[in-house]
């Protein structure tokens, strides 16, 4: 049974956009980041995710029940460790209050847990909600969101505010709830985190996942960073154009004594086949580097493109239930 | 239960201040009684001058050299536009308030149904409500026990019970309607109560107009009614309590299925 499960989700606010289709699975057991600009939709998607807003289409299946049924929708949160983005504050309450009615709304007894939470995450539950700090804030919100033993916790920028040290401690503790079995979601603007902490990661662009996959397959992508110096000129070859992305040139330029002969520093992300650059290149390079690039500048370079993915994810393609979220039949990796 | 008593612990201050205001106001009216009562003739024929104000209020109507009179017309007032504005305050603020301090999102993903939520928050609403009227009648008996006056127990329960009922409607539409809105409804609630005042006041300038009076809450608050009948409006009661029910369904019906924001 997959924990999540949504298919072609689609969500409007009057004639905003919401998201327009997002199609995201998460077995039991998964670390996924969820990832995206301000307005991509995460927050959105979350939101249905949890069933506090309805989507206009699509389908949706939380630890195998509809979040659309209250009565379903209760026994999902119970099983759900929610951290919102704002941690709430209610007047004249200590943490300790907000702890306990988290508790007592569970209907359950979390003395324990939230003690020894409260000491890793350096947190001091007598203290008001209102003097405190974003950072302690999201602390207290970390604690009610984990103190229960949930089957399924969903964060929402929780490392937002938070020291490294306690965002060490924290990824520490989701790496010990994940090792137990449980499946987390967590949406993040920082993809070194991400790729650091999560399993599988998924894009999320213009209210559509663009590309889903583990972090490792994502890593492992066709797509180079080339560093070239020499007299190479790229944009004289169309087909290797084809196959290059975010191409800059470096400021490094030098006259020899025989004439004038330039040597450019050029930068790009490389797609195509190393072969067919060596070929190109041969004869004109005077030093190359090529290396791996990481998640934030695949993410970056991504997101920096507009049209070329809602072109490509046409809705008529066809869903492939193995995959782990997003249209493409590769989970987005043919645009990595 | 445990959401019963957070609104309770939320709430329990404002309505102390808002007993203790309206309480000790009407004890501090009632203790200028003693001095009022001897001079029953000259306040008389001063109401009887001036006509439509003294319409507007029921003072034509009532007897102020007697107790139940002098209370109908002057704790009557108070408790009347201020459990008014209370009951719409409160009611307004209950279920909005989640949304405009973004706590909807905590308490809307605790194992708690909306179902649950709208209604356990209305019984808050209610026991605030009984526990402000409660308060208010206390300081009351207690300030005509401390003026050694004789105790005019049914009327005064008349009229603070239908007053009672009367912020019971304003809660009840206020709170249906607040669960509409997705910022603030106080300050609409608390003009909304304002304006049914207002209506009651227009109401009673002539009989042409009377018919307004089954339009709002305080058409049945009327304390020259309620004395020269010695009884409750119960037909203008039965209308007000089944447009409450009708408010406070639209309201659950609507937030039952309503997006969060």
């Amino acid at each position: 049974m997959e924990t999540i499960a949504c298919d072609r989700l689609k969500k409007t606010y009057g004639k905003n956009r919401g998201i327009e289709s997002v199609d995201l699975h998460l077995k039991s057991g998964d670390f996924m980041g969820f990832i995206g600009p301000n307005g991509a939709g995460k927050s959105t998607t979350i939101r249905l995710l949890l069933g506090l807003i309805s989507p206009d289409a699509g389908s949706l299946s939380i630890l195998g029940k509809d979040p659309r049924n209250p009565r379903e929708r209760k026994e999902i949160l119970q099983q759900t460790g929610y951290l919102p983005s704002e941690v709430p504050v209610y007047p004249g309450m200590k943490v300790k209050d907000l702890l306990k009615l988290t508790a007592r709304l569970h209907k359950t007894n979390c003395d324990r847990q939230a003690d020894e939470l409260c000491k890793r995450l350096n947190l001091d539950p007598e203290r008001s909600l209102e003097e405190l700090s974003l950072g302690n804030r999201k602390k207290a919100g970390i604690v009610c969101a984990l103190q229960h033993d949930p089957a399924l916790l969903i964060l929402d920028e929780p490392t937002s505010g938070l020291d490294p040290l306690i965002q060490k401690e924290f990824f520490a503790l989701l790496r010990e709830r994940n090792q137990q079995g449980v499946t987390i979601l967590l949406s993040s603007h920082q993809l070194t985190e991400v790729q650091k902490h999560c399993q599988k990661a998924a894009f999320i662009k213009e209210g559509r996942i663009i590309a889903c996959d583990s972090v490792e397959k994502l890593m492992k992508s066709q797509t180079r960073r080339i560093h070239i110096i020499g007299s190479f000129q790229p944009q004289d070859d169309p087909e290797l154009m084809e196959h290059i992305q975010d191409l800059r040139l470096d400021s490094e330029t030098e006259n020899s004594e025989k004439g004038h002969t330039e040597e450019n520093g050029w930068r790009f992300l490389y797609s195509g086949d190393i072969n067919l650059l060596l070929q190109k290149t041969a004869g004109h390079v005077k030093d190359l580097l090529i290396s791996e690039p990481d998640l934030e500048e695949l993410f970056l370079h991504r997101y920096s493109q507009t049209d070329q993915f809602n072109k490509a994810l046409s809705p008529e393609k066809s869903l492939d239930p193995n995959r782990c979220c997003g249209p493409s039949p590769s989970g987005g990796k043919d645009f990595l | 239960m445990t959401l019963y008593l957070h609104e309770l612990r939320q709430n329990w201050k404002s309505c102390l201040i808002w007993s203790l205001a309206i309480g000790l106001l009407c004890a501090f009216c009632l203790s200028l009684y003693p001095d009022m009562k001897s001079q029953t003739d000259s306040i008389s024929s001063m109401f009887a001058g001036l006509g439509s104000f003294s319409a507007a209020f029921g003072l034509d109507r009532l007897n102020l050299g007697t107790l139940p009179g002098f209370y109908a017309v002057e704790c009557g007032s108070i408790l009347g536009i201020g459990g008014g504005l209370y009951a719409a305050w409160l009611a307004a603020d209950l279920l909005s308030k989640e949304e405009v301090r973004h706590t909807a999102e905590f308490l809307l993903t605790q194992p708690v149904s909306r179902t649950e939520i709208y209604w356990i928050k209305l019984a808050a609403l209610l026991s605030l409500l009984i526990l402000l009227n409660l308060a208010v009648t206390g300081m009351v008996f207690t300030a005509i026990k401390w003026m050694h006056e004789a105790l005019p127990a049914a009327d005064l329960f008349r009229i603070n019970l239908s007053c009672f009922l009367m912020q019971i409607e304003i809660a009840g539409i206020c709170y249906g309607l607040s669960a509409f809105c997705q910022k603030s409804f106080t300050g609409p609630a608390l003009g909304l109560a304002g304006l049914l005042y207002a209506i009651s006041l227009l109401a009673n300038l002539s009989d042409s107009l009377n018919t307004l009076s089954w339009l709002t809450p305080y058409g049945y608050c009327d304390g020259a009614w309620i004395l020269s009948h010695q009884s409750m409006d119960l037909p203008r009661i039965l209308t007000g309590m089944l447009l409450t029910a009708g408010f406070l369904a639209a309201g659950f019906l609507y937030y039952r299925k309503k997006d969060i924001h």
